[in-house]
């Protein structure tokens, strides 16, 4: 799918895979990680002057363990990179989540951020996030990662429980939120596609 | 400077020179026995894989003892003349000295100078180099050594645990509230030696103490190396501060281990400054054992030209109702490398902690490099974990704001670098303060951006 000039890929399940960015290209990248036996590398060249590209995943399941190995790799000038991933994990299931931005020497005046939030939902939940930076040169715009790990905010769930809301649905609420903030980041057309998809593995999450 | 050894074991080392070192020291048997089963395991344990290259250590061409003189001194006048010159280039004024509660500095592998306030004494705080905390306090000693750092732990702890010489014995009784910071100056002082000093702390329920360690040490041509291990046991309501400046030549290779275990409502913290050194590994940390118990690691990197500094801290969230912060900040320019390496675990049914990791770093020239790896492993639901982590330049309108004010560009990046590193230089003591920040300014002079 193109829109405005950006190429938008939208994968339901994740797999291992590659991508090289050419100068001034643009990649919107939308992802569904799946959880599987063996660990899952996916990785962003960014290859010409100005490519950029903007990665937005869901990490959201109950059973097994997803093991990701997020690449962004600035090789060229000007290149831009934007990472947000959210992570809800419910019943006994795993999340190992590598992310990494590298700059290399030549990648003057990159832009990198790389944001990963993990929600547990559940006692049995696991996460474990390794965001890492690697930066050859110092002409840089800005380069930051962040990496939140948490669950149900107590004075929040008091809060809607106070409104006369059940301990389910105020959860329910919670995740919704959590996990649809990242559609901010999608045009409307892509939305529109993303929505139900997110609705359908929160009902997963939910019903366990 | 001549060197000044009276005892000086051969170079390399084998179980013969380990038997030398523990016979010239007078040592227990169990001491022995713990040095050569430490020996042992440092030949069976790999060389780490990770951070700095550690591959041009030769470990044969190492001098593992030495000993300045035949004895500690107890008196500032006996000290011998050559090393308290050493001392004044060091620049540690006469005033100060009055001031510090107890100076136990080490020169060369064995402290040879100690004193302790006497209303310390008084109040039962033990404060002695290792080797005579070994010889006169034996049953505290036995029962913590080795403890928080086993020798099996990583090859470097193995190493020190069979050749360590000197470091500072510390005990705080119950209570008590050691309200001056201690202190202990390091210094290396002879080619190719190594320096492998064993600090052991124990702070006792509720009582307080601030131990500071400076280092420094004149350069040489062939390689150093610096395998320190410090173990600090805060027990129940304690509070511990130990705050270090690492400013060794640039060719010492700084391969540290320290932990710390905390109690129920203790509070430890690192305050680790690491400047000089060719390259170090030291990466702080704190195992949180009890409930209440808390954990802050202040860290702050600076690589020149040909460094590489990798640091950070760890902390282990054993028990619920704990909380910590890890603040690193690092400067590379030049050729020089920062790596920020953390780990931050929260055990199952560690519930309600709270921890929370900011790194920012600051890149000077076309071939500096930063790098951040920290790693968040969290098998518990009930927490609240925050990492985040930032690499800038000094922008242009800093500078033209800066210099169209007066000052010189040069002048302005120092101005720039000390606000930077402001957050934990505020935390040193003052005549530390004045120290880093003379260091920062000369490391900073003449620095193309």
């Amino acid at each position: 799918m193109q829109l405005n000039g950006t190429k938008i890929i939208i994968r339901k399940e994740s797999r291992s895979e590659c991508f090289h960015l050419t100068s001034g290209e643009s990649l919107l990248y939308v992802v569904f990680y799946t959880p599987r036996t063996q660990t899952q590398k996916i990785e962003f060249c960014l290859e010409g002057l100005g490519a950029n590209v903007t990665i937005i995943g869901w990490d959201i399941h109950t059973q097994g363990k997803t093991q990701i190995q997020h690449h962004v790799s600035h090789r060229a000038p000007d290149t831009v990179s934007r990472t947000y991933v959210r992570s809800l994990i419910g019943g006994a299931a795993e999340s190992v989540f590598h992310g990494l931005i590298h700059i290399q020497k030549k990648a003057h005046g990159s832009d990198g951020i790389f944001v990963h939030n993990t929600l547990l939902a559940s006692h049995r939940a696991r996460g474990r996030a390794e965001p890492t930076l690697e930066i050859e040169t110092s002409d840089v715009v800005q380069v930051k990662h962040a990496a939140t790990v948490s669950t149900f905010d107590a004075e929040q769930l008091y809060y809607l429980a106070s409104r006369g809301l059940h301990e389910i649905d105020v959860k329910k609420l919670l995740m919704e939120g959590f996990a649809e903030e990242l559609l901010q980041h999608l045009p409307t057309e892509v939305c529109k596609q993303i929505r139900p998809l997110i609705d359908k593995k929160l009902q997963g999450i939910i019903a366990e | 400077m001549p060197e000044r050894a009276v005892f000086k074991a051969r170079k390399g080392l084998n179980e013969k020179i380990i038997q030398q070192i523990s016979q010239h020291k007078q040592e227990p048997q169990w001491m022995r026995e713990f040095r050569l089963q430490a020996y042992a395991l440092f030949q069976k344990k790999p060389m780490p894989r990770w951070g700095a290259d550690l591959s041009a250590i030769d470990f044969s061409d190492i001098y593992y003892y030495l000993k300045p003189t035949r004895q500690s001194e107890k008196r500032w006048e006996d000290v011998p003349s050559e090393i308290k010159t050493t001392f004044d280039r060091l620049g540690i004024p006469q005033a100060e000295r009055k001031y510090l509660a107890g100076v136990g500095a080490q020169y060369e592998s064995e402290v040879v100078y100690h004193s302790l306030q006497k209303h310390l004494e008084k109040k039962g705080v033990i404060f002695v180099d290792t080797d005579t905390g070994l010889r006169k306090y034996s049953k505290i000693f036995k029962k913590y050594f080795g403890t928080v750092v086993p020798p099996g732990d990583n090859k470097f702890a193995a190493l020190n645990s069979a050749v360590w010489s000197g470091g500072s014995f510390l005990y705080v009784p119950q209570g008590v509230h050691v309200d001056l910071p201690l202190q202990a100056y390091f210094r290396i002082n002879a080619e190719k030696m190594g320096q492998f000093e064993r600090t052991l702390i124990i702070a006792e329920e509720g009582s307080s103490v601030h131990y500071v360690e400076g280092c420094t040490a004149s350069t040489y041509s062939s390689g150093s190396l610096h395998s320190a291990v410090v173990e600090i046991i805060v027990k129940r309501g304690a509070h511990v501060r130990y705050t270090t400046i690492q400013n060794w030549a640039k060719n010492v290779y700084n391969l540290v281990t320290k932990r710390a275990v905390a109690y129920q409502d203790a509070v430890m913290e690192w305050v680790d400054g690491n400047l000089g050194s060719f390259k170090t590994m030291k990466y702080p940390s704190v195992y949180l054992m009890e409930p209440g118990a808390r954990a802050e690691i202040l860290s702050l990197a600076f690589a020149a030209d040909g460094q590489h500094q990798d640091a950070g801290g760890k902390v282990i969230h054993v028990a619920p109702h704990t909380s910590s912060r890890i603040i690193s900040k690092s400067i590379s320019k030049g050729t020089g490398r920062t790596s920020y390496r953390g780990l931050l675990k929260v055990h199952r049914g560690a519930t309600d902690v709270k921890s929370r990791v900011v790194c920012d770093a600051l890149m000077f020239g076309k071939y500096a490099r930063s790098d951040t790896y920290p790693t968040i492993k969290i098998d518990e639901l009930q927490t609240q974990i925050e990492h985040e982590a930032s690499v800038s330049k000094i922008r242009d309108e800093q500078l033209f704001y800066l210099t169209s004010r007066g000052v010189t560009e040069d002048e302005a990046r120092g101005l720039i670098v000390n606000g930077f590193i402001e957050p934990i230089v505020k935390e040193l003591p003052m005549e530390y303060a004045v120290e880093l920040n003379r260091l920062i300014e000369m490391e900073m002079e003449g620095s193309v951006g």
